[in-house]
């Protein structure tokens, strides 16, 4: 190769393009390295190798190639010359490549020119875009539904004949106008705010129901499916919609909307459940449909129950529910109608009695649907159970051989004589049955007296039948004792009931209704006598008998009951107030306590003790006792019957032992401290004694023994005084009974107040005394004048020398006891500090030289010994009082 | 045996406190003995520490029964006053009230060191002027 050739060569095989130069037999003189490589194989390989095996239909288009240019004489490159093919590579794959052919025409040979592009990828995607374009296109066309083409703002591009056909505008008319112009205002929000949606890239595609107004103006239902088409940026072109007219099956919805809450509206108002209910065996068993008023019937939501039927077969009675079902079986086994009473058990109604209908109707898939209407029965079923219960007792009153039924008809022709009758009288009913009623079986004289009472009442003659039937054909009911006469002429009281028996209101017999009282009159007549023997043996106690009823208060009170308190039977009015407003006030709260104990079942009996006012104006102790006999269907007590009787002796002992323990328990306190004061006040005395005594013995010096046994003289005086004192004090309380005689008040007071004369005038004291010279008491005289002695002297000596001494002397009644007091307006005492002490002995509080401190100790002994007792309030520095209970 | 004692005698028993003084100087327990014949005075002594005569005891040796203010009052008022003292004073209650209600009352006196019967003897005074 010379260098152009080299050059030209180099060229060739170090194009980017795959090229080889075939000779005109088909076969290649030479590939450059991308053919090799495109081919997968080396470029030595493919040198004589035919074209065809690498290029099918290789060899034929280079024939052509060169029939053609030596026709038309050129070598250019035509359209003819490139063209697609299918290339086999050399491990067998294939691929297409476009060709280019150009004829090299030299002076011994010809030779081609190929070059060669692998276009499988391109040739792919012209392909799909090639067949989406032609579907997009015949779908556009031929679609059954509105398609178009809108513009991002909105304006119709494009629209096929459909679409023209639903919504009436010419293809030109719809061209000119936007979506939004011809959507219902109402739909249009939802329509914008979807298409955003659209293009801000938060979904693919939307489809929604809107309507559309047409070119005439009505209004037209779609139902739309809008998708964006965006470029190979990704750049938003124009949204394609399609467009369904659903105007149809929109009413049909509207109208079963309709229907449906028409449905449900009318469904409340039926008191149970309508139901479409679906069984296919061993598969389904639901409830297809349910009225609201299953939540009513079975306490279950009817969504509850859509898929699953389950839970209302949960609320079936465990007892009935292999019934229930065994009667859906039968009810789809056999296609009848389902008709069924059972129990449930709910949850919140508890157990109720349901009853249901239902029909049922085949499916094509063999399923069975029933139609039907479930209701609450328990009303109707308690009626019935009722009514059968009520039978069975008239049947079993009928039958009974306890008591007599005869019927008769309206003339008194007995029509019926029962097995009670029977046996009651000893007639056989075919005896009886056709004679005349009262006949046989009554006595005559009865019936007649009977009678007269009657006429007298009614003013007309009344005899014979008419006597039994009379209140009866008056619409009275009558019960009466009446005697009935046996067949053995043997005669028995009974109790009577006559009434008639009516037909739409229409009289048509009378029934008599007898029970024997043999046995109740007896027991009334033992009642009578035992009645005799209680009232004999109340008189006999001198008990009261009283007798209450609750409810309307009414008493009744026995002679004796009025005699014990001394009233005559005009003077107490039978009503519980006569007894409350007589009880004394202090007792009237306990007597309410212990009846109410006895009304709530605390106790047995009613017993309880109090004072009543008598006649005379005394009270009288009284013991109530009494029991409940009659109570009301409430539980509440209703009568109570008791007695009354008089424990006035008895209960004044009781009070007098009770003072007595009070006054022997008050001894035995002032004798433990009389004990205390002994065993201080001695005890001092001996131990001063004791102690001097001993220094006594322990000096020597004569001038100081004499000092000492001065000391002991001086112990000796005032044990001997203490021992006084005590003496005084013993014998206070040692009088049990000490002499009492009348005193008037006022004179004594006048005797102490001149005694003391001399220490009122010097401590310039002004007394009043106030004390009625009209008060007179049994009293011991020198207890009285010791006792105000001391309490008026220690008001002078206690007096406040700073300010008026002043003293008020007062006696009144207090609770009907008699009441000494004195006040003053002396220093006072801190009984904070001083109460305990007060009338202790040796307890003085003044510092006074003259106060021994045994004063009002003696008082009270004194005061206490005669029954009284002593009372004191006292400000410091401002008063003090003292208030003696004389009686 | 220690003689720096002050005693304090608190009782209206004029022949008590005698016996008490001449066994306490007898015995040579003591330096120096104050006296009151009842509570109050006690107390408005106590109160008074201006006084010329004003020494705070050692010991108090007190009674129950006095007229005016008694043992038990004084020690109410007392035991305020004697929290305020910086120096230990000994309180020992001596009665012949052998009444139990006075004796349990005094075991509810913290401040009282010992509760003693009447009549008492010197070997009583020596146990309280040591203890």
């Amino acid at each position: 190769m010379n260098s152009a050739e080299l050059n030209a060569y180099n060229l060739f095989d170090s194009a980017p393009e795959a090229m080889a130069l075939v000779g005109s037999d088909g076969a290649i003189l030479t590939a450059n390295g991308m053919m090799a490589s495109l081919f997968g194989a080396s470029q030595n390989d493919l040198i004589h190798t035919p074209i065809d095996k690498l290029i099918v239909h290789g060899q034929e288009k280079i024939k052509l190639l060169i029939k053609n240019n030596r026709q038309c004489g050129t070598s250019e490159p035509t359209n003819r010359n490139i063209c697609e093919v299918k290339c086999f590579r050399n491990n067998g794959d294939y691929f297409f490549g476009q060709i280019k052919l150009s004829l090299l025409e030299g002076q011994n040979s010809t030779v081609v020119i190929l070059s060669i592009n692998d276009i499988t990828h391109e040739k792919a995607e012209i392909d799909s875009l090639k067949i989406s374009y032609e579907q997009f296109k015949g779908s556009f066309e031929y679609s059954p539904i509105g398609m178009a083409i809108v513009s991002l703002e909105g304006r119709w591009l494009k629209v096929n004949q459909q679409l023209v056909d639903i919504l009436g505008f010419t293809e030109e008319e719809l061209l000119h106008k936007t979506f939004q112009s011809i959507t219902h205002p109402e739909d249009l929000d939802n329509d914008l705010n979807h298409l955003d949606d659209l293009l801000k890239g938060k979904i693919k595609f939307y489809h929604l129901e809107k309507r559309y107004i047409l070119k005439d103006g009505s209004t037209l239902w779609v139902l739309l499916n809008v998708s964006l088409v965006k470029d190979s940026q990704g750049t938003p072109l124009h949204y394609v919609a399609q467009i369904k007219n659903v105007q149809d099956s929109k009413l049909a919805e509207e109208v079963l909307k309709k229907k449906n809450q028409q449905f449900a509206g009318l469904s409340r108002q039926i008191p149970g459940a309508i139901y479409q209910y679906l069984y296919y065996p061993y598969k389904v068993s639901r409830f297809l449909f349910a009225s609201d008023g299953l939540w009513d019937i079975l306490e279950v939501k009817p969504e509850e129950v859509e898929d699953d039927a389950s839970k209302v077969f949960m609320r079936i009675h465990k007892e009935d529910l292999n019934n229930v079902v065994a009667s859906i079986t039968d009810s789809f086994k056999n296609l009848n109608t389902w008709e069924y009473e059972f129990r449930v058990n709910l949850p919140s109604k508890g157990e109720r009695w349901l009853g249901g209908m239902a029909r049922p109707e085949i499916q094509d898939d063999k399923s069975v649907i029933w139609n039907g209407y479930i209701s609450d029965i328990t009303a109707k079923k308690n009626t019935e159970k009722a009514l059968i219960k009520l039978n069975r007792q008239q049947e079993a009153i009928f039958d009974s051989t306890l008591v007599s039924i005869i019927c008769t008809d309206l003339k008194g022709t007995i029509t019926h004589f029962n097995k009670g009758a029977e046996v009651l009288l000893g007639y056989k009913a075919e005896e009886m049955i056709g004679i005349m009623s009262p006949g046989i079986i009554h006595i005559d004289a009865e019936v007649e007296k009977r009678g007269q009472e009657l006429s007298a009442l009614f003013g007309k003659e009344i005899k014979g039948f008419n006597v039994f039937v009379e209140l009866a054909k008056r619409g009275e009911y009558e019960s009466r004792e009446w005697t009935y006469v046996r067949k053995d002429k043997s005669t028995f009281p009974v109790q009577l009931v006559v009434t008639s028996i009516k037909d739409h209101h229409e009289i048509n017999g009378f029934v008599g209704i007898a029970t024997d009282i043999t046995q109740i009159k007896a027991a009334e007549k033992a009642l009578a006598e035992s009645e005799k023997r209680w009232e004999f043996a109340l008189n006999g106690s001198e008990n009261g008998v009283w007798d209450w009823n609750i409810p309307n208060k009414n008493v009744y009170y026995s002679n004796q009951w009025l005699e014990l308190l001394g009233y005559a039977k005009h003077e107490i009015l039978p009503v519980l107030d006569s007894w409350l407003q007589k009880v004394h006030p202090d007792d009237i709260n306990k007597w309410y306590a212990d009846l109410d104990d006895h009304f709530t079942g605390k106790t047995a009996f009613y017993q309880n003790e109090h004072r009543l006012l008598c006649k005379n104006g005394n009270y009288k102790w009284i013991m109530a006792r009494g029991k409940t006999v009659e109570w009301l269907a409430s539980g509440k007590p209703k009568r109570i019957i008791g007695t009354i009787s008089d424990i006035s002796p008895h209960k004044e002992k009781q009070l007098e032992q009770e003072q007595t323990l009070a006054i022997i328990g008050e001894q035995n306190k002032r004798l433990i401290n009389f004990t205390h004061i002994i065993s201080h006040n001695l005890r001092s005395h001996s131990g001063n004694l004791q102690m001097i005594l001993n220094i006594y013995d322990k000096i020597s010096d004569v001038q100081k023994k004499g000092e000492l046994i001065d000391s002991i003289k001086s112990i000796s005086h005032s044990l001997s005084d203490t021992i006084k004192n005590l003496n005084d004090a013993v014998t206070i309380q040692s009088k049990t009974n000490v002499e009492r005689t009348r005193i008037k008040l006022y004179d004594y007071v006048v005797k102490v107040i001149n005694t003391l004369d001399g220490q009122i005038k010097s401590k310039g004291v002004i007394l009043y005394n106030q004390i009625s010279s009209n008060i007179y008491l049994e009293y011991n005289e020198t207890y009285l004048e010791s006792i105000l002695l001391n309490l008026i002297s220690n008001s002078i000596k206690y007096s406040d020398s700073s300010k008026r001494p002043e003293v008020l002397l007062e006696a009144f009644y207090e609770n009907s006891r008699l009441v000494f007091q004195i006040t003053d307006n002396g220093l006072g005492i801190d009984l904070n500090k001083n109460r305990d002490k007060l009338f202790g002995m040796y307890k003085t509080f003044h510092g006074n030289s003259d106060a021994k401190g045994i004063g009002l100790f003696i008082t009270k002994n004194q005061i206490e010994a005669m029954g009284g007792k002593i009372e004191v309030t006292s400000e410091l520095g401002h008063k003090t009082t003292f208030k003696v209970y004389l009686t | 045996m220690k003689k720096t004692e002050i005693i304090c005698i608190i009782d209206d028993d004029p022949i008590y406190v005698y016996a008490i003084k001449w066994l306490l100087e007898d015995n040579e327990l003591c330096k120096d003995i104050i006296e009151f014949n009842n509570g109050k005075k006690a107390i408005e002594y106590f109160q008074n520490t201006n006084a010329p005569d004003y020494i705070i005891p050692d010991i108090i040796i007190l009674d129950i029964n006095m007229p005016v203010m008694d043992g038990w009052q004084f020690l109410d008022e007392f035991i305020p006053i004697k929290a305020q003292i910086d120096k230990e004073i000994k309180i020992f209650m001596i009665s012949s009230s052998i009444d139990s209600t006075d004796i349990d009352k005094a075991k509810e006196y913290k401040d009282l060191t010992d509760y003693i019967l009447k009549p008492i003897e010197i070997l009583d005074l020596k146990r309280i002027i040591s203890s």
